[in-house]
């Protein structure tokens, strides 16, 4: 037996809904409305917000407050609402066109800002309502009416770019893999933070057709050949792959690469020969010897520089002597020895002594 | 206690004071301060939030929302961000979100002259989202009245559920005057519109009847709820008649002035009668009808080329002169120079 | 509301949109569409796949003990 009461949370009375026979949008909103059913989610706590285009009518399907954005503005309106109402649950229904293109900017902006939102993005890769134009998610080659000769550019790549910082939680998924659908809705709900699920849709009347299916289920196969689903949670995705990418805020990551290269230097310093400056002199880069500087006690390595070369001097510079107030007079900065491997440290008349 | 204050300052107190929870904006001169101190206060009242947004759409769009879930708010620009944010007050019109738009104006179009101040912005507070729209647009002329107008300003969003907008200009945004805020006393209309998440209720931009079921093809629905709008937004403008009025001994001519311009040609008050609209919008007709029929002539002084000059004519059904202070150029020796000149051209 | 019984789904006549996803999802082709109306066959394993797949929440499999 099948738990049907999540129609409890869309406006029946408005059924059959306003989209083509076949859309994906319908599967999208159903299994959207499961998802919050499961979590116990209705209109004292949850207020779904929408853009504009066919998935932008979702919103007026569902039976909450909802509020229906100009084109491309519902990222920033989620986010106000957020802000101002943390006790809500808000979730963002919208399509490709609507948050990658008109609303690219705040897509990004958005997503820096990590607001604890729910988008679900119908990516069905093409502007539907409007007749069929190239969308920003188009693929590369595809016959659109505002591509005859195939869409000439590369299509925004949402896998990339919302996987781009930590922390992130972004979701890829088909409106044909009905049960990696419904994980990615669940485990995006309870993402806190901003969490994207890109829904590979079908627009088959408007798209479809032209690619050369005659049903949805057509489409759907297509989806199933062009996609496969990798198991557990990803660092990121290819762009053949559905799965969950969630990154954690990278506190932790940098603490321990530091002192990595901390203990790599100690290392170094302690394997470091003694050099006099009059054993320095001799490697001055002729015959094939290495061309070392001294600099604040140090011995640097500095074959590698394009400007010495093969010559024993760069400028005013002479190569095998101790650099120190040269470079406090050069017009650059000490930064440019750093840049050169140490080898060495300076013996200077005391500790020769010794 | 009194205090130097400028007029920003005077202006985000004033939003302070009517309740304000919320403020969004997009850094632009002159109106950078206010987003300064709002960045400030809500670091230290957790109940005020701070945005700063990454354009001036997301700004707008963002006061609307947080006004529709709950909040008092308000955002501020100049010109060029009152361009942006166009999209988001036709679209405030339509979900009903009170919330207050502040729009301190300098010379425009486009990037203009930054930031010489102007009064330009007169055409865009109502014509500038698409189809048809009410806006209640009030203007002060000193920092004292920057602060009340806002609180008015708010009261009226609450009462008409729509964006109000309040106009400055540069000149006033940053102008310094002694005043004690905290001694003035303003009625603060509380929010009365329900908040979302407590029902089923759809707020959308596209045409819609009074349950908010989206109706794309049926003029008698349209019909009903723009009717029903225009009487609620000029029933409330009604309620805030607002201007000024100095008949002068014996004059024949009218000037016409607000905002900063006003305050330059105070020391013509001596020769000539001078009324200064406070509510720029809906235009103050019956009034201006009224107190012109007394007059010879008309001279509108404004920092524009007769925006308002041709609502006068409208209002009036008579010709009216002007005397555009263009590209931040307002002068009182020229003004009066160019009142005698256009005097002289009718004499 | 007019729906017509099936022996193990129920149509909605007035939401579905005639997409055929379901008769095409079916694993064991109990599902037809003719004259412009879903058919049930003989064979039906109710496994549901119809149900979650249409997109008009017009196909319903019966309940058990509602049969």
């Amino acid at each position: 037996m099948i738990d049907r009461s999540y129609k409890k949370l869309l406006k029946l009375n408005r059924f059959p809904h306003t989209w083509c026979p076949g859309c994906g949008i319908g599967a999208v909103l159903k299994n959207v409305a499961i998802g919050l059913k499961e979590l116990g989610w209705n209109e004292q706590n949850t207020t779904v917000v929408s853009g504009i285009g066919c998935s932008g009518r979702m919103a007026g399907y569902m039976n909450l407050d909802a509020v229906h954005t100009p084109h491309g503005r519902a990222l920033t309106a989620a986010e106000a609402i957020k802000t101002v109402r943390p006790d809500l649950n808000v979730i963002v229904l919208s399509g490709d066109g609507d948050l990658g293109s008109i609303g690219g900017n705040h897509l990004l902006h958005t997503f820096r800002r990590n607001p604890d939102i729910t988008v679900f993005c119908n990516d069905n890769e093409i502007y539907g309502l409007t007749g069929g134009q190239a969308g920003p998610t188009t693929p590369e080659g595809t016959k659109t009416i505002t591509s005859p000769r195939g869409e000439h550019h590369q299509p925004l790549r949402l896998n990339r770019i919302l996987t781009a910082k930590s922390p992130c939680f972004y979701a890829r998924t088909t409106v044909y893999h009905v049960n990696h659908f419904k994980t990615c809705i669940r485990e995006a709900l309870l993402y806190k933070g901003f969490s994207f699920v890109d829904i590979i849709s079908d627009c088959i009347e408007l798209n479809g057709r032209r690619l050369g299916f005659k049903t949805a289920h057509q489409m759907f196969k297509w989806f199933d050949e062009r996609f496969h689903i990798v198991e557990g949670v990803r660092d990121h995705l290819e762009n053949d792959e559905l799965g969950i990418v969630k990154k954690e805020a990278e506190v932790e990551v940098k603490a321990e690469a530091k002192t990595e290269v901390e203990g790599k230097l100690e290392v170094l310093i302690e394997g470091l020969k003694l050099l006099t400056l009059e054993e320095l002199k001799h490697f001055d880069g002729t015959n094939g010897k290495p061309i070392y500087i001294g600099y604040k006690g140090n011995v640097y390595d500095i074959s590698a520089s394009p400007l010495f070369q093969g010559e024993k001097r760069m400028r005013c510079h002479i190569a095998g002597k101790d650099l120190t107030r040269d470079i406090e007079t050069a017009p650059h900065g000490e930064d440019l020895v750093y840049h050169f491997p140490m080898v060495g440290r300076l013996k200077v008349k005391a500790e020769a002594e010794k | 206690m009194k205090q130097l204050v400028s007029g920003n300052e005077a202006i985000f107190q004033g939003a302070l004071r009517a309740g304000a929870r919320y403020f969004t904006g997009y850094p632009i001169t002159p109106i950078s301060e206010i987003l300064q101190q709002a960045a400030t206060h809500a670091e230290e009242d957790p109940e005020f939030k701070f945005l700063q947004a990454e354009d001036e759409i997301a700004a707008a769009i963002a006061t609307i929302s947080a006004s529709l879930a709950g909040a008092k708010t308000f955002t501020a620009t100049s010109g060029p961000g009152f361009t942006l944010m166009q999209e988001a007050l036709g679209w405030g019109h339509a979900v009903e979100a009170p919330c207050v738009f502040i729009n301190s104006m300098r010379v425009g179009p486009s990037t203009g002259m930054p930031t010489q101040p102007a009064q330009s912005d007169l055409l865009q507070i109502k014509a500038g989202s698409a189809g048809d729209y009410y806006p209640i647009a009030f203007y002060p002329n000193s920092v004292e009245e920057s602060f009340r107008l806002t609180i008015t300003a708010f009261n009226a969003a609450e009462e008409s559920l729509s964006p109000v907008i309040l106009l400055a200009d540069a000149f006033l945004s940053h102008l310094y005057e002694v005043v004690d805020l905290n001694a003035i006393e303003a009625e603060v209309v509380p929010r009365a519109k329900e908040p979302l998440g407590r029902s089923r209720r759809l707020f959308t931009g596209t045409a819609h009847d009074r349950m908010g079921n989206v109706k794309t093809n049926d003029p008698e629905a349209y019909r009903d709820w723009l009717n029903d709008l225009k009487d609620r937004h000029l029933g409330v403008a009604e309620k805030y008649p607002l201007f000024e009025y100095f008949p002068g001994k014996n004059s024949e001519i009218l000037l016409i002035a607000f905002g900063i311009t006003s305050r330059i040609i105070s020391p013509l008050k001596e020769q000539f009668s001078v009324f200064r609209p406070i509510r720029i919008y809906p235009v103050l007709e019956k009034e201006l009808r009224e107190i012109a029929s007394s007059y010879r002539h008309i001279i509108v002084i404004e920092g524009n080329d007769g925006q308002y000059a041709s609502w006068v004519e409208w209002a009036t059904g008579r010709k009216v002169m002007r005397v555009p202070c263009l590209g931040g150029g307002f002068k009182l020796q020229w003004i009066r120079s160019q009142i005698e000149a256009r005097l002289g051209e009718v004499r | 509301m007019y729906m017509k019984p099936r022996l193990n789904v129920i149509w909605n006549e007035i939401y579905c949109k005639r997409c055929i996803i379901c008769v095409e999802v079916c694993p064991v082709q109990a599902l037809a569409f003719e004259r412009d109306e879903i058919v049930e066959r003989p064979g039906c394993i109710r496994c549901y796949q119809c149900e979650r797949y249409c997109p008009d929440i017009a196909i319903e499999v019966m309940d058990e003990e509602k049969r």
